[in-house]
């Protein structure tokens, strides 16, 4: 793989020298998408700079497939604009868009061979017939499909087939290059270097890019900033570590990471931050929705939050000052090989945490655990 | 457990022996009657009494250099192809449409296509002998009396094989995804250019499939010919019925009967070859 990036280095930045790809800034004003009484889409606002890859994320069914259609002009919004380099195209026919897709069944046209699929985008623009060989020799070199230019794509493996799809998508040099669900037609192992090739490679065409999963895995690896949608609106917009680290609502908290949901009621509310009881012990966290001491609590705990964990009883809970603390009974423990997992039973709530040190506690143990209270963020109940 | 699926395995396998076997039993029954035709198409003729024994090609000969026979031919490779042509010009628009509608509207079209084919080949060509004929329904609309003409049999015959056209053309085209269509367009293709290139393209081997049907379906076609084209029609189908019914010349039938055998097989061989060069991409 290795060597294959490196390749591909070379290949894609010929291609960026030789400026063979459009760079465009996109801005969405107000999309809405309804259909009958439903609303795929509600009032996205979004802008891509140029040569930024964006990831959509959400669950299926929350709208960020509808969006990518939008944008390529497959799908009107019901109310909104699509901008590309400022100029409006919400009523551009696809065919006069110029925007790239790569479509999640990837639509390589089974009758034309892997030549013929590179060439249909350009000689729908008129590319003249001396040009064809340059063309096909450019693009395959890109994707790294040299000497498969004859085969039809019933002949090729999945990644072969996606590296079609991308090269046909870019040999009409498009200013905008939309994926729905790279990789969900890959399987796990594949998946994951295919993340790392993929995301090397926009960054090297250097195309300006939205990319559609629902694998925070993908978006944490391939873009530059995460939008994470939730029934068809946008939950926050940032870099995935802002979205990780300082979650805007508990759908996003949620959604990233693995993480565990105890219930609490507010003591105070300062600056983004908090103080909540949960089971008995008063817990520092951070709370980015506003709200009134007294209120009930939802705390997210991530599972990496466990600092220490100590059988009830044998040290004395001085330290566990700048922690916060949770009691309860071991429910089992795994070991990962690398980390071990820990099930507590705390009440009613089975919570899950990892840790790399080694754990001495067996099951049935009454425990108190320490928590880093960077990795507990608290949001109003519903 | 593993002597039990070992045995269901066993047993299926005997099931599916014994599906398969009903199936080859029939198939090699039915390869008799041709058998049956091809020799008999060698023996003597011999109006009154006791044929002469022994083996001729004279019927061929006869067959081939009598004009009458050969018209007959002709005529029924035009009425065939004219069938093939008119069924895929009407089918492909529907499916086309049916494609892109509603599921609802989909399978009410698809029960109007398929309904004729619950009813008998008689019924149906009598039916359109009332609407064609003398006082018909088309006579007193404009005047024309279109009963024993080509044109009724050609009228007859489409209708009787433009179902088998829709269900052929129907599985390529509702098989042809939706993507591949977006695709096209986000590559800047005219609609026009995405049947040209893609739709058609992709349709050809459904379209050859029909194509072969009816026009197999058409050149044996008895019925419709007979009641519909009355004595001025001539097909090789009417010419095999009177030699072997109104002659009693069996020998003389079975040569037809061969001869269009042949010339169909040739036909369907042509539009084999001309699929798989035009559809290379078809997995194997």
């Amino acid at each position: 793989m290795e060597r294959g990036s490196r390749a591909l280095d070379a290949a894609a930045g010929s291609l960026v020298g030789r400026s063979s790809v459009a760079v465009s800034k996109l801005e969405l004003r107000g999309i809405t998408r309804e259909y009958g009484a439903t609303t795929a889409v509600r009032d996205i606002d979004l802008t891509v700079a140029a040569g930024e890859v964006v990831a959509l994320l959400g669950p299926s069914g929350c709208g960020k497939t509808t969006l990518l259609m939008i944008v390529a002009g497959l799908v009107q919004p019901t109310r909104g604009e699509v901008l590309i380099d400022g100029v409006l195209m919400t009523r551009v026919a696809a065919n006069r868009r110029r925007v790239g897709v790569v479509f999640q069944s990837y639509a390589l046209f089974p009758h034309l061979t892997v030549r013929e699929n590179i060439l249909f985008g350009p000689q729908n623009e008129g590319l003249p017939r001396s040009e064809y060989g340059r063309v096909v020799d450019e693009v395959l070199q890109m994707v790294r499909l040299g000497g498969l230019g004859e085969r039809y794509p019933t002949q090729l493996s999945g990644g072969q087939q996606q590296r079609v799809a991308l090269g046909r998508a870019l040999a009409m040099k498009p200013k905008l290059l939309l994926l729905d669900e790279p990789f969900s037609n890959l399987d796990a192992k594949v998946r994951e270097s295919m993340r790392v090739e993929l995301a090397h490679f926009l960054r090297q065409v250097g195309t300006t890019a939205i990319v559609v999963t629902h694998d925070q895995e993908d978006a944490s690896h391939i873009a530059d900033r995460v939008v994470v949608m939730s029934a068809g609106r946008t939950e926050q917009i940032g870099t995935y570590r802002d979205l990780y680290h300082r979650p805007a609502s508990a759908f996003v908290a949620d959604f990233l990471g693995h993480s565990n949901w105890m219930p609490g009621v507010l003591n105070s509310h300062a600056d983004g931050g908090g103080r909540v009881t949960v089971n008995g012990e008063l817990w520092t966290v951070a709370a980015p929705t506003v709200a009134a001491p007294g209120q009930a609590m939802r705390v997210m705990v991530r599972r990496g939050a466990l600092r220490h964990c100590v059988v009830t009883g044998t040290q004395p809970r001085g330290e566990a000052d700048t922690h916060n603390v949770l009691h309860g009974i071991v429910e089992k423990t795994v070991d990962l090989g690398s980390r071990t997992a820990l099930w507590l039973r705390c009440d009613d709530v089975l919570a899950a945490f990892e840790t790399s040190s080694p754990l001495a506690v067996r099951r049935g143990d009454k425990v108190i655990l320490h928590l880093d209270p960077a990795a507990c963020i608290a949001f109003p109940q519903p | 457990m593993k002597g039990t699926a070992t045995h269901t395995g066993m047993k299926a396998t005997a099931t599916r022996a014994g599906i398969l076997g009903a199936a080859v039993l029939l198939y090699a029954i039915g390869l008799v009657a041709p058998l049956a035709v091809m020799v008999t198409s060698l023996r003597h003729y011999s109006a009154l009494g006791v044929p002469p024994p022994g083996l001729t090609v004279g019927n061929f000969i006869e067959v081939v250099t009598e004009p009458s026979y050969r018209g007959a031919f002709g005529a029924t490779v035009a009425m065939s192809s004219t069938v093939v042509v008119i069924s895929a010009l009407l089918a492909y628009p529907l499916c086309l449409y049916m494609r892109r509608t509603s599921r609802r509207v989909r399978s009410i079209l698809l029960i109007v296509v398929i309904a004729p084919l619950l009813v008998s080949v008689v019924v149906r060509t009598l039916g359109w002998q009332l609407l064609l004929g003398p006082a018909g329904i088309i006579d007193r609309a404009i005047g024309v009396t279109v009963l024993y003409t080509n044109a009724a049999v050609l009228i007859g015959l489409v209708h009787l094989f433009l179902a088998h056209m829709v269900l052929a053309l129907m599985s390529v085209l509702g098989g042809i995804k939706d993507d591949l269509l977006d695709a096209a367009r986000t590559l800047g293709a005219s609609e026009a250019r995405i049947f040209r290139r893609i739709v058609f393209p992709l349709s050809l081997p459904g379209l050859l499939a029909g194509s072969v049907v009816v026009f197999g379906a058409s050149t044996g076609a008895l019925i419709t010919p007979l009641f519909l084209g009355g004595a001025r029609v001539d097909l090789a189908s009417v010419e095999i019925y009177r030699a072997a019914l109104v002659l009693f010349n069996w020998p003389l039938a079975s040569a037809i009967a061969v001869c269009l055998l042949v010339v169909n097989y040739g036909i369907v061989q042509a539009a084999e070859r001309l699929l798989h060069r035009r559809a290379a991409w078809v997995p194997a």
